[in-house]
């Protein structure tokens, strides 16, 4: 799987994230709503890569 | 690939809000219904008559409800208030001088514009969660509120009490709270009876940024609804809702910063 894949998927999935968080957590400003979708989009990008690496490792 | 999404769709379960009006039943003896009108307990009912159920669901009158914010000028015989349900109190760590009496006037502004005067509110003061502003004297205290409104910050501020604001910062430190900008504080304590102790909750609002009337009035605001809805929530121990009111409460004071950084990168 491709490195931008991976990141993209991580990515969608952290948004996805985010969005959960957003409901839960009801922000009172924009800035808010804005961290918590952008953190868990960054986290799961940059984890995305290195969660598949170690899954394919433990594959082989 | 399958177990990572299986792993983060558990994360997003975890995530999802509990139902707090299935765990705890209303406190109230009538509440709002779907369709807009006030059901209450039939006896409740029979001795209130409709309007006064009416009236003291605004006024908050009965005893128990919830949590009103409260302003008071309080002298040392004055200080703690007493039969209050909790107490703040806004600490400058420096009086006014010539420099930022303006800033002072505005802050004072600001917490008379937000906060209703204690005695004139019809809610029980055992409801009242009241943020004292410190006075030298009581007497002071009781002639600045006699004072009209816009009279009574001038004299507040000749009369404030920076022994009381510095002894509170000076408690509230103690349990954790860091002092490390220009000021002042708005500083509440739970139990009331815990000011001084380390193991003590301290709600605090830092007012240092503030520049103009619209930035105080909005952090007095921010003030009142942290007393109404949060302060039981974040004095009671640890809970998946204070664990909410937490991420907002930080998600809100770094959010707009956050945006300023994205916009000028």
């Amino acid at each position: 799987m491709g490195l931008m894949l991976k990141l993209g998927l991580g990515g969608v999935l952290g948004l996805l994230l985010g969005l959960v968080l957003v409901a839960w957590v009801r922000p009172a400003t924009d800035g808010g709503m804005a961290i918590l979708v952008l953190i868990p989009v960054a986290v799961c990008s940059a984890l995305g890569p290195a969660v598949a690496a170690l899954f394919q490792r433990k594959g082989e | 690939m399958p177990l990572r999404v299986f792993f983060l769709l558990l994360c997003a379960l975890l995530a999802m809000p509990p139902d707090a009006s299935a765990q705890e039943p209303p406190k109230d003896r009538c509440r709002l219904t779907e369709t807009g009108g006030f059901e209450c307990d039939p006896e409740d009912r029979e001795k209130l008559g409709p309007d006064a159920q009416d009236r003291d669901f605004f006024s908050g009158a009965q005893p128990g409800g919830a949590l009103r914010p409260a302003r008071l000028f309080a002298g040392p015989g004055m200080y703690p208030p007493e039969n209050y349900r909790g107490y703040g109190i806004l600490a400058f760590p420096s009086r006014a001088t010539s420099y930022d009496r303006e800033r002072h006037e505005m802050i004072c502004a600001a917490y008379i514009a937000s906060l209703p005067e204690s005695s004139t509110l019809e809610t029980p003061t055992e409801d009242q969660f009241v943020t004292i502003w410190p006075v030298k004297s009581d007497a002071e205290a009781r002639a600045v509120t006699s004072l009209p409104l816009d009279e009574a910050c001038p004299a507040a501020i000749d009369a404030y009490s920076q022994e009381a604001a510095l002894r509170a910062i000076a408690a509230a430190t103690e349990a954790g709270f860091r002092d490390d900008g220009l000021g002042p504080y708005l500083l509440a304590w739970s139990p009331p009876s815990g000011i001084g102790r380390s193991d003590v909750f301290v709600l605090a609002l830092d007012l240092s940024n503030v520049r103009s009337y619209q930035q105080a009035l909005a952090l007095m605001t921010e003030w009142n609804r942290d007393i109404e809805t949060d302060f039981d929530i974040l004095a009671n121990g640890f809970t998946l809702e204070r664990l909410r009111v937490k991420i907002r409460r930080w998600a809100d004071s770094y959010g707009d910063g956050f945006l300023k950084l994205l916009e000028a990168g």
